[in-house]
């Protein structure tokens, strides 16, 4: 009797689930893999989305082997652009697989991104784990011109190809929640992946710019270059930093774990050891901040090579925090190790320390092991 | 019918029900202690400790303290009913009514109170069990993403905040553990006492994990933003948030039925001739009604800083006045 009631219940409960009647079988959904956010030319908001065409690929293909539409709509705000977005799409608008979002460097500069930011980050479902990159050019151009070049689909070729160059360090890992959360959070500053769109139909001819060599005269079909760092500053876009010192950023945070280097004309490759240490010291007369970083390389350097290396590699991570403290950003994570001085968050937000940051006196110690010299 | 629970399954439910009111009410519904709710869940537990040990042992007699724990106890669960179902229309049934968000949660609830407290207690034995692993998969999975850094300042918005969040969270733990009341041969008080400050305790671990999760101070947001920033905070992988979610609503679940059987049970201890049934019934339509309610969130608001201050009070003067061991708690 206990069991029929039971079963009887489940089965009761189940006409009851709300859910039945909005059908979300796939072919009713619009998945949009990349969302772009431009500003048009009438002052309004400009938003571009790339979703797959279903069943439009040959029989075994997943997700029509490469067809994808673009749908473009605009509207004065946020809500009004997706809404009209939602009413160009000629199905049930998804924004939980988006991949990336992609908004135009114009965009990023101006006054209230912040907030706009903040308002995108309300959308519900839109910021799971999506990258977040500025455009140098028009958004809509750049989303236009994505198609897969190695993999088949691609929300895949984006995810893949990102993580291949964060792992490099070329870019940021730029999660767009960070960007919201960093915009409007009391600790750093977000930095979004950096990409550009070459002119015309011709490939682009260097895709990154390793340190040392700016030109690598490396061909490739695709037309958008990801190089580089867009740097915020309390939610709006300030400044850039190259593919180089992109690397030398990643490598402060801790994002990745190897870094090829240049010295004196030869190359080395260096291996992190552990997450670099970074600590603020808060004197009366203003802050210091200082970096430890601890790198082995497998090649084999003499005692005062490693030393002249040490000098190089430190005065570059200098270069690379003054320039961010020149534009004001804090992307390397100097304020969280700051907010640990203070008791409360009031006190912490009294201290001024943006502008503490920006006079900072930077310390770097660089230490370099040789594996063959062990 | 007459509702009861044996003191061993009570210890699991108010455990299981303490832990999960604390981080709803700190990491979701109150915004104010900002990074320092763990602290307030901490002070919370140790403020509601002497206050459990009181009713655990000596049974205080009279009505007045059941009446006003059964009504907490029923506030509190039409405000977690309201989170269940705004947390099921957040994450996939956003066109649905919101009756037929409720009848699942409601049906299956009634169903236990009147299969009695038993099934309410065992059930949350397992889920004690279960909830850990279930964690320990989010917590490993997410391990890369916390950030230790963001829990400081350590004080969040300073100590009076903490303080007031510590009051607050007492309330809480009145309302959550009211079925700790209830047990008619309490075999060990202190033991029932004592896992007040360890549900205070869980709750602050969970509370600073999702502190490392989000930076302060997001949670001046909504509570959808909030929502949204614990169940997909946008840096784990999609396949990450079915464990939370689980998680999310098991705990709400066990939270939602043991609060509505404490306070049916309460009910009958007060109006004695009721049946258990119709006392549940009743309960559970209030709570179906007030959890719509617009208003509902600022009652649950504005009670919750003299909550324990009013249950303090009145467990003492019932004390002091009628004394304890009431033969209403501990006959039949």
């Amino acid at each position: 009797m206990l069991i029929r009631s039971l079963i009887a219940l489940i089965v009761l409960s189940s006409l009851t689930l709300g859910g039945c009647h909005v059908s979300g079988e796939l072919e009713n959904q619009a998945y949009v893999l990349v969302l772009g956010i431009d500003r048009a030319a009438d002052g309004q908001l400009l938003l571009t989305a790339r979703v797959p065409q279903i069943g439009k690929g040959k029989p075994g293909e997943e997700s029509g082997g490469g067809d994808y539409l673009a749908f473009s709509a605009n509207g004065a705000d946020w809500p009004h652009a997706l809404d009209a977005l939602e009413r160009a799409t000629p199905r049930q608008m998804n924004l939980s697989h988006i991949g990336m979002i992609v908004v135009s460097e114009a965009l990023a500069k101006e006054e209230g991104f912040g907030e706009l930011i903040a308002r995108i980050a309300k959308t519900p479902h839109l910021y799971t784990t999506a990258r977040f990159a500025v455009c140098a050019g028009q958004a809509s151009e750049f989303i236009g011109a994505m198609k897969t070049v190695i993999g088949t689909r691609l929300s895949s070729e984006i995810s893949a190809m990102l993580d291949h160059y964060v792992r490099q360090g070329f870019v940021p890992d730029g999660i767009f929640a960070d960007a919201c959360y960093l915009s409007r959070s009391i600790y750093g500053d977000p930095a979004a992946i950096l990409c550009l769109l070459m002119p015309g139909e011709a490939p682009a001819v260097s895709m990154i710019d390793p340190i040392g060599s700016p030109d690598a005269g490396i061909q490739s079909p695709m037309r958008q270059r990801y190089e580089g760092a867009a740097l915020f500053r309390q939610g709006r876009m300030v400044g850039t930093l190259d593919a180089g010192q992109t690397r030398l950023l990643n490598l402060i945070r801790g994002s990745i774990e190897a870094l090829p280097f240049e010295c004196d004309g030869k190359a080395f490759t260096l291996t992190t050891e552990g997450r670099p240490h970074l600590s603020v010291d808060l004197e009366d007369g203003g802050a210091a901040l200082s970096l430890r970083v601890r790198l082995t390389t497998l090649d084999d350097v003499c005692a005062e090579d490693a030393r002249r290396l040490e000098a190089r590699l430190a005065s570059s991570l200098i270069d690379v925090i003054r320039e961010c403290q020149r534009l004001g950003a804090e992307p390397f994570g100097f304020s969280e190790a700051a907010a640990g001085h203070f008791a409360t968050v009031p006190d912490w937000l009294a201290s001024d320390w943006r502008e503490q940051y920006r006079r900072a006196n930077v310390t770097v110690q660089v230490e370099i092991h040789s594996v063959e010299a062990q | 019918m007459r509702l009861s629970i044996a003191s061993h399954p009570a210890r699991f439910a108010a455990l299981a029900a303490v832990a999960a009111r604390l981080f709803l009410g700190l990491a979701l519904d109150a915004s104010l202690t900002c990074n320092g709710a763990w602290i307030s869940a901490l002070i919370g537990g140790l403020l509601a400790q002497p206050w459990a040990f009181c009713v655990c042992r000596f049974k205080p007699r009279g009505k007045a303290l059941p009446a006003l724990l059964a009504l907490l106890s029923l506030l509190d669960a039409a405000g977690v009913l309201s989170a269940v179902n705004r947390s099921a229309g957040y994450l996939a049934l956003d066109r649905s009514p919101a009756l037929a968000l409720f009848l699942p949660t409601g049906i299956a609830a009634l169903w236990c109170a009147w299969r009695n407290g038993d099934a309410v207690g065992y059930g949350a034995m397992l889920w004690v069990r279960i909830a850990p692993a279930l964690l320990l998969v989010v917590a490993l999975l997410q391990w890369p993403y916390y950030r230790p850094a963001w829990l400081c300042p350590i004080l969040g918005s300073g100590w009076s905040e903490i303080l007031e969040g510590g009051v607050r969270s007492a309330g809480w733990i009145a309302s959550a553990s009211a079925i700790l009341l209830l047990p008619e041969e309490q075999d060990r008080p202190m033991a029932s006492a004592t896992l007040i400050p360890i549900a205070a305790g869980i709750s602050a671990i969970l509370i600073a994990l999702q502190l490392m999760m989000v930076p302060a101070p997001l949670s001046s947001g909504g509570w959808l933003d909030r929502l949204d920033a614990l169940l997909c905070n946008g840096r784990a992988p999609l396949y990450l948030q079915l464990p939370m979610i689980a998680f999310w609503f098991a705990g709400l679940f066990h939270l939602v039925l043991c609060e509505l059987f404490a306070g049916a049970a309460l009910i009958q201890r007060v109006f004695r001739r009721l049946d258990g049934k119709i006392c549940a019934l009743i309960v559970v339509a209030a709570a179906l009604m007030l959890s719509r309610l617009e208003a509902l969130p600022a009652w649950i608001d504005a009670v919750a800083p003299w909550a324990y201050p009013a249950v303090g009070a009145l467990t003492a003067a019932t004390m002091l006045l009628k004394g304890g061991r009431s033969p209403c708690l501990s006959e039949a």
